[in-house]
C-alpha cells in the first residue's frame, strides 16, 4: 500500500457490524458476525482470514448487499451496500462462481458487461482482453457448464473485473485453481492494487494472503481476533536475519566466529532455498514451451490492458 | 434498457439451450397436426373447423399457458435457489429491471410459439378448405357462418323489475306470500316469471327485439339471426313462424318451419332496408296448431351483423390469447420472486383460479355472505358475513378487469373480436397488471436478503 493511501478516504468502512441469522419464527439461530470493524483504502489489499464458518463470506455478502447487517453500519464507496448505483464500481467473485452453465465464455462476459451498460464495442474489447488474461481465449465458445472448477473460477474472476471496478471483493479467489492460476491471480491482485484499486479478499490459504495482502484481519467465530499490516503482525523485530552475498567457506567461518564472539553464543546458520511454488512455475513454463495445444487454461498473456493502465491519482 | 434486454436475452438463451423452447415447439406442432387426425368430427366442414380452432388451438394454448406460468416461476425461483441470482444481484441492476427482463424474454418466447401455433393452424385450415376437396355449398355456408367476423347487436333490455315489485306488493296485500319465502326470493321468482312471459309467443302472437342503435350495417351482407326456442308441445316438433326485420318503413320477411330445441341460423338480406334508424326483429307465431313458442331471455335470439373477414378476426383472437400469456408470465415471475418452487407454482395457480372465478365472486358480493347449516342455522355472524362480502368484493374488483372474452369460442362461431376488446386486454394484461406485479415483486426483492436460501 502506498504511504499516501492512509490519507485518502476509505473505499469500505465496516463499523461494529454484526449478523444474526434467525429461524422462521424470528428467533436468533446463529450469530455469524459480531462487532466487526475495519476499513479498506484505495490501493490496499486487505485480507480476511479465518477457518471455515468464521464469518468471512457472511462479511463479504453484507458488503455487497446480499445480506443485511443486524448490527452496526457499512459504507461502501460512501453509500449503503444496497445502493444500486454504487454497485457499478464494485467487482465481486463469490465463493462459488454461480455462472449460467448454458452461456459460453464470451456470452458470460458480454452478459455481465451489459449489466454495467458498457457499449457493445467496449464489451467486446474487454471480453477479448480478459479471455487472454485468464488463458481461456481458445475456449471462448464453450459453454461454461462444461468447464472444470478451475476454469469456471477464472471466468468468475473475469466477470468480477469486466467493469474495471474500484473495489474488488474476492471470496476464496484461488479456490480450485492450479498453482499457475494462483500465481496469476496473485499477480493480478498486486497489479490492480498498484492502479489504486482496493482489494478485499477472503481466504483460508495463508500463503496466498501473505503474498498479496498489505493488511489482514483474522476472524474466529464471527469475532475479530487480530488486525493490522502483515509486517506488524508477523515481523519478529528481536530476531534480525542477515543475508550474505556469496562467500567462501573460510570467509563464512570467520564471520560466524566474529558473530559468536559478539553475541556470546552460536548463531544459527541456514541456506535459503527456492520455494515450491517458484520451482513448480519454472517447471510448467518449460513444459508449456514444448506443447502448444492446451486442453484447459492456456498461459495467461498478462493483465488485460484496460486493467493495466496508469495508476490512479 | 440495455440491462433489461441483457436479462431478456439471457432468459431466451436459457429457454433455447435448456431445450424447453424446442420441446414446446415440437409439442405444439405435434398437437396441432396430430389432434385433428385423432379426433373424429361430425363429418362437416364446420365440425373440422371447430376441432382445428377450438380444440387444437385450445390445447396448444393450454400447453403455452402452463409453460408460461411454470417458466415464469422457475426463471426467478430456481435461479434464486441455485444462487445464480446472487451474482446478478451484486451488479447495478434494480429488481424492477430484473423482473422486466425476465418478463420480456418470456413474452417474446410465448409470442413466437403462439405465432407458430396460430400460423400452423391457419395453414391447416386453408389447406382443408382448398378446392376441389371442399364441397362448394358447405364451403359457402362455412364462409358465411363461421369464417367471418360478425358483430352481435345489443337489444333494448327488457325491464321487468317494476312489474315484479308490483306483483310482490299485490301478493303481500292479498296475504298470498308463503311465510317461509323471503321477500327477496319472492321478488326474484316474480321477476323470472315475467321475463319468461316477455319472451314467450302465444299462437298467432308476435315478439319483438328492438335495436335502437344497430350501428352501420353493410347492405351487401345479410343479417344473421341465430335462434333457438322451445315450445309448449314436448319433443322436437316443427313450428311454423315468420321473422320480420324492419328498419324505417321497410321490412323483410322470412318464413320458417323450424324444429324446436335445435339451434338455427337464418340469413336476412339487408339490401332493401334503409341505412339508418332503429332496427326491429320480430318473430310471429303462425303455426296452425295452438303451440306457444318460448325463447330464452338470455340467448334465445342473437342478431349478428357482418363486421369483417375471418383473417383479421383470427389475428385479433391470437392477440387476445397473447395478452393472457403475457399476464400468466407476469404472474409466474412475481410468484417466483416471492416464493420458492413449487410453492410459487401453486400460488400462481391459485391466483389464476381466482381470476377465473372473478365473475362468480362479483355475484357473491351483491349481499352479505351467508352460510347456513342444513337445519337452517346461520354458521357465521352478521359481522363475519359483511367481512366476507367485502373480501369477495375486493377480490372481485381486482380480478374482474382480467376477465377475457372467449377468443376461441368467438372464432369458431364467427363472432367479432373487436379492436376495442383486444386493446383493453393488451392494456390490462400486457401493461397495467404486469407493471403492478413488477412493482410488487421489486418491492419485495429489495427487502429480501438474496443470500439466504430460497
Amino acid at each position: 500500500m502506498k504511504p499516501e493511501a492512509h490519507e485518502t478516504p476509505p473505499v469500505l468502512r465496516v463499523e461494529n457490524a454484526g449478523k444474526v441469522f434467525r429461524d422462521f419464527w424470528r428467533r436468533p439461530r446463529i450469530r455469524a458476525v459480531q462487532d466487526l470493524s475495519f476499513e479498506v483504502r484505495p490501493g490496499e489489499v486487505f485480507g480476511l482470514l479465518g477457518p471455515n464458518g468464521s464469518g468471512k463470506s457472511t462479511t463479504l455478502k453484507m458488503i455487497v448487499g446480499l445480506l443485511r447487517p443486524t448490527e452496526g453500519r457499512l459504507h461502501v464507496l460512501g453509500a449503503p451496500p444496497t445502493d444500486v448505483s454504487r454497485k457499478a464500481r464494485i467487482g465481486y467473485l463469490p465463493e462459488d462462481s454461480y455462472l449460467y452453465p448454458y452461456l459460453t465464455c464470451e456470452e458470460t462476459l458480454d452478459f455481465f458487461g451489459s449489466l454495467f451498460r458498457l457499449p457493445r464495442a467496449e464489451r467486446r474489447a474487454r471480453t477479448a482482453q480478459l479471455l487472454d488474461m485468464i488463458g481461456l481465449r481458445h475456449a471462448r465458445r464453450r459453454p461454461v457448464g462444461e468447464f472444470s472448477k478451475g476454469m469456471a473460477r477464472r471466468i468468475g474472476l473475469a466477470q468480477a473485473l469486466i467493469n474495471d471496478p474500484d473495489l474488488i471483493i474476492l471470496d476464496e479467489p484461488t479456490s480450485g485453481l492450479d498453482p499457475l492460476g494462483c500465481r496469476q491471480v496473485k499477480d493480478l491482485i498486486l497489479t490492480l492494487a498498484r492502479r489504486g484499486k482496493a482489494v478485499l479478499l477472503s481466504s483460508h490459504l495463508l500463503a496466498d494472503i501473505e503474498d498479496v495482502c498489505d493488511r489482514i484481519a483474522i476472524l474466529f467465530n464471527g469475532r475479530l481476533q487480530a488486525i493490522g499490516s502483515i509486517r506488524d503482525l508477523l515481523e519478529e523485530r528481536d530476531r534480525p536475519r542477515v543475508t550474505l552475498p556469496a562467500v567462501t567457506p573460510e570467509q563464512l567461518r570467520a564471520i560466524l566466529a566474529a558473530l559468536k564472539a559478539q553475541l556470546g553464543r552460536e548463531p544459527e546458520l541456514d541456506y535459503p532455498r527456492r520455494n515450491l511454488e517458484r520451482f513448480f512455475l519454472e517447471t510448467v513454463a518449460r513444459a508449456m514451451n514444448q506443447d502448444t495445444e492446451p486442453s484447459g487454461a492456456a498461459p495467461s498473456e498478462g493483465v488485460a490492458p484496460y486493467l493495466d493502465g496508469p495508476p490512479h491519482a | 434498457m440495455r440491462k433489461v434486454w441483457a436479462i431478456a436475452k439471457l432468459t431466451l438463451r436459457g429457454a433455447m439451450r435448456s431445450r424447453v423452447a424446442p420441446l414446446l415447439f415440437g409439442l405444439l406442432v405435434a398437437v396441432i397436426v396430430g389432434l385433428p387426425l385423432t379426433i373424429r368430427g361430425d363429418g362437416t366442414l364446420s365440425g373440422e373447423v371447430q376441432i382445428l380452432v377450438r380444440y387444437t388451438l385450445g390445447l396448444a394454448m393450454l400447453i403455452l399457458s402452463l409453460a408460461a406460468l411454470w417458466a415464469g416461476c422457475a426463471s426467478v425461483s430456481l435461479e434464486w435457489q441455485s444462487k445464480k441470482l446472487q451474482l446478478v444481484a451484486t451488479k447495478p441492476l434494480h429488481p424492477f429491471e430484473l423482473w422486466l427482463g425476465k418478463w420480456l424474454g418470456l413474452v417474446l418466447l410465448n409470442a413466437v410459439l403462439l405465432a407458430v401455433a396460430g400460423s400452423v393452424t391457419a395453414a391447416l385450415l386453408r389447406w382443408r378448405l382448398r378446392e376441389p376437396l371442399a364441397d362448394p355449398a358447405r364451403r359457402g355456408e362455412l364462409l358465411a357462418d363461421i369464417l367471418v367476423a360478425r358483430r352481435p347487436l345489443a337489444p333494448e333490455p327488457v325491464d321487468v323489475d317494476a312489474a315484479a315489485l308490483a306483483r310482490l306488493e299485490q301478493a303481500r296485500g292479498l296475504g298470498r306470500l308463503p311465510p317461509d319465502v323471503s321477500p327477496g326470493a319472492a321478488f326474484e321468482a316474480f321477476r323470472q316469471a315475467l321475463r319468461t312471459e316477455a319472451f314467450s309467443v302465444a299462437p298467432g302472437g308476435a315478439r319483438s327485439w328492438r335495436y335502437p342503435q344497430p350501428g352501420p350495417l353493410d347492405p351487401g351482407h345479410p343479417l344473421s339471426l341465430r335462434f333457438r326456442f322451445s315450445c309448449s308441445t314436448p319433443g322436437p316438433v316443427r313450428v311454423a313462424g315468420a321473422w320480420v326485420v324492419r328498419r324505417g318503413d321497410a321490412d323483410v320477411r322470412v318464413d320458417t318451419n323450424a324444429v324446436a330445441t335445435t339451434p338455427h341460423v337464418l340469413h336476412v338480406p339487408l339490401r332493401d332496408l334503409p341505412q339508418e334508424g332503429a332496427l326491429t326483429v320480430e318473430y310471429r307465431n303462425t303455426d296452425s296448431e295452438a303451440v306457444t313458442v318460448l325463447f330464452s331471455p338470455d340467448d334465445g335470439l342473437e342478431t349478428l351483423a357482418r363486421a369483417g373477414s375471418f383473417g383479421p378476426n383470427y389475428a385479433r383472437g391470437l392477440l387476445l390469447l397473447f395478452g393472457q400469456l403475457a399476464l400468466l408470465a407476469a404472474l409466474g415471475i412475481t410468484a417466483g420472486s416471492l416464493f420458492s418452487m413449487p410453492v410459487a407454482a401453486f400460488v400462481s395457480g391459485f391466483v389464476l383460479l381466482m381470476i377465473q372465478m372473478a365473475g362468480d365472486l362479483a355475484s357473491l358480493t351483491a349481499r352479505p355472505i351467508t352460510l347456513v347449516s342444513h337445519h337452517g342455522d346461520a354458521l357465521i355472524g352478521p359481522r363475519a358475513a359483511v367481512f366476507f362480502q367485502w373480501v369477495f368484493r375486493l377480490l372481485g374488483s381486482v380480478a374482474s378487469p382480467l376477465q377475457v372474452p372467449d377468443a376461441l369460442g368467438r372464432l369458431t362461431t364467427g363472432i367479432l373480436v373487436s379492436w376495442a376488446e383486444t386493446g383493453r386486454v393488451l392494456l390490462t394484461h400486457g401493461l397495467i397488471y404486469p407493471i403492478l406485479l413488477a412493482g410488487l415483486a421489486a418491492w419485495i426483492m429489495r427487502r429480501r436478503e438474496m443470500a439466504l436460501a430460497g
